[in-house]
């Protein structure tokens, strides 16, 4: 249960790591929302297991990393994190080129949020669009599901 | 799930206003960025191994040829600097005989930008110095060829500044050759400033030097800022639109100078300029 719970945080801490590294390399952040994908990733193999507090932490770390108002980014994730759990069955069984069209929906609703959010709080500048992000994570999802899929077997992590 | 998703985004929200709103949540968010901030250490990792392969990479000679490069570079720093010397005394001299308060002089820190923040709204980085070593907020921040940023937020052993081009930033401003004052304001594009509140009729020229003109009491005089780039009189219009490019390498800039005023000496090693 532990092993399983630092496994998850793992992964989480890898996509903060990949957002820094994105953002060093390409000179834009946030282009692929690697912390959308693994929290989505995540709730939709273990909906009973990760949820809302995952989702939260990682959004509050975030925040606190790029000086956001606190709950920022965690509002954002728990968009898509409310959305996965909701479509987490449906989804399982879809293949991966429906998927990659639900994870557009969902990361692009999710940063619709975060555009709502980045105008409340006064900043002028918003980029790079929502629809960019999204097409581009969801352009990444296949790699990042074959990713945590092989790693959730060989820990042979299941639901319950 | 669905009373407990709308009971954490009510709490969210709540959270979210009162960030934004009030200051009252500042010391927690400095205890919370005291543990980010190892993530940014992490970060760095593969560009410090990356860097040390380059470096033990590196034959003898070419080490020997940077360090005499390095050592003739500083030769004429040094040299530079005996003048700035006299010329400073001499400035000192003159103020006094026109019975002007003496220019205040500012003491320097060497820091390093270790980590970009992830915020595509705003121009954040991470420098590897904090409360530990005096950083304070609004604190700004040269290169070696200008004004780079200011600090917006401490942590014991880091701060995160907002670079000049980021949209919410101004800086007040003085051309060197016209002594004309503006307010440089970030455009969000790493190489460009908008000078505003110059009048149509103002004397500024493309190529003109801007220096800080110490006005708003943030930034000291004198330290350059920005090379005019263009200026565009319209007719009817009561402000020139004028453009400039920053001086500090804002995409490339690694190691970088806090400045402390004079009588606010940095806990670690300094120097004055």
């Amino acid at each position: 249960m532990v092993r399983d719970a630092a496994v998850v945080a793992l992964t989480l801490v890898m996509g903060l790591l990949l957002t820094l590294w994105s953002q060093a390399l390409l000179g834009v952040s946030q282009l692929v929302d690697w912390l959308a994908l693994i929290i989505l990733y995540w709730v939709i193999a273990l909906p009973t297991r990760v949820g809302l507090i995952y989702t939260i932490t990682s959004g509050l770390v975030l925040d606190l990393m790029t000086t956001a108002p606190l709950g920022y980014h965690a509002l954002v994730l728990v968009v898509v994190c409310v959305f996965g759990q909701l479509i987490s069955l449906r989804m399982r069984k879809m293949d991966v080129l429906s998927q990659c069209g639900l994870v557009f929906l969902i990361v692009g609703l999710a940063h619709f949020v975060d555009t709502f959010l980045a105008t409340l709080s006064g900043f002028t500048q918003v980029a790079p669009s929502p629809l960019l992000t999204a097409f581009f994570s969801a352009c990444i999802w296949p790699v990042a599901l074959i990713a945590l899929r092989f790693l959730r077997r060989s820990q042979g992590m299941t639901e319950w | 799930m669905g009373v407990r998703a709308l009971a954490a985004t009510l709490v969210l929200i709540a959270l979210f206003l009162a960030d934004s709103r009030a200051s009252w949540l500042d010391d927690l968010k400095v205890t919370g960025v005291n543990v980010v901030a190892n993530i940014y250490g992490l970060a760095a990792i593969p560009e410090n191994v990356w860097s040390s392969l380059v470096q033990a990479s590196k034959s003898e000679d070419a080490l020997i040829d940077q360090i005499e490069k390095l050592e003739s570079a500083n030769l004429v720093l040094q040299g530079r600097l005996q003048q700035m010397v006299a010329l400073r005394a001499e400035n000192t001299r003159l103020r006094a005989l026109l019975n002007s308060a003496p220019r205040e002089r500012s003491d320097l820190m060497a820091t390093e930008i270790v980590g970009v923040a992830p915020n595509p709204n705003r121009q954040i980085v991470t420098i590897n110095q904090g409360k530990h070593a005096r950083v304070f907020v609004g604190q700004p921040l040269v290169d070696a060829e200008g004004v780079l940023a200011q600090v917006i937020e401490v942590a014991d052993d880091s701060a995160y500044v907002l670079l000049i081009t980021d949209p919410t930033h101004s800086l007040p401003v003085q051309s060197v050759r016209s002594s004309i004052r503006g307010i440089a304001e970030g455009t969000g594009a790493r190489d460009r400033l908008q000078i505003k509140y110059l009048a149509t009729t103002t004397d500024i020229e493309v190529g003109d030097v801007l220096v800080t003109s110490g006005l708003g009491g943030r930034f000291p005089m004198g330290y350059p800022v920005a090379s005019v780039t263009s200026v565009d009189r319209q007719d009817g219009e009561r402000f020139a639109t004028v453009w400039a490019e920053p001086l500090a390498q804002m995409n490339r800039a690694r190691y970088t100078l806090l400045v402390f005023p004079e009588n606010f000496a940095p806990a670690r090693a300094s120097s004055s300029p």
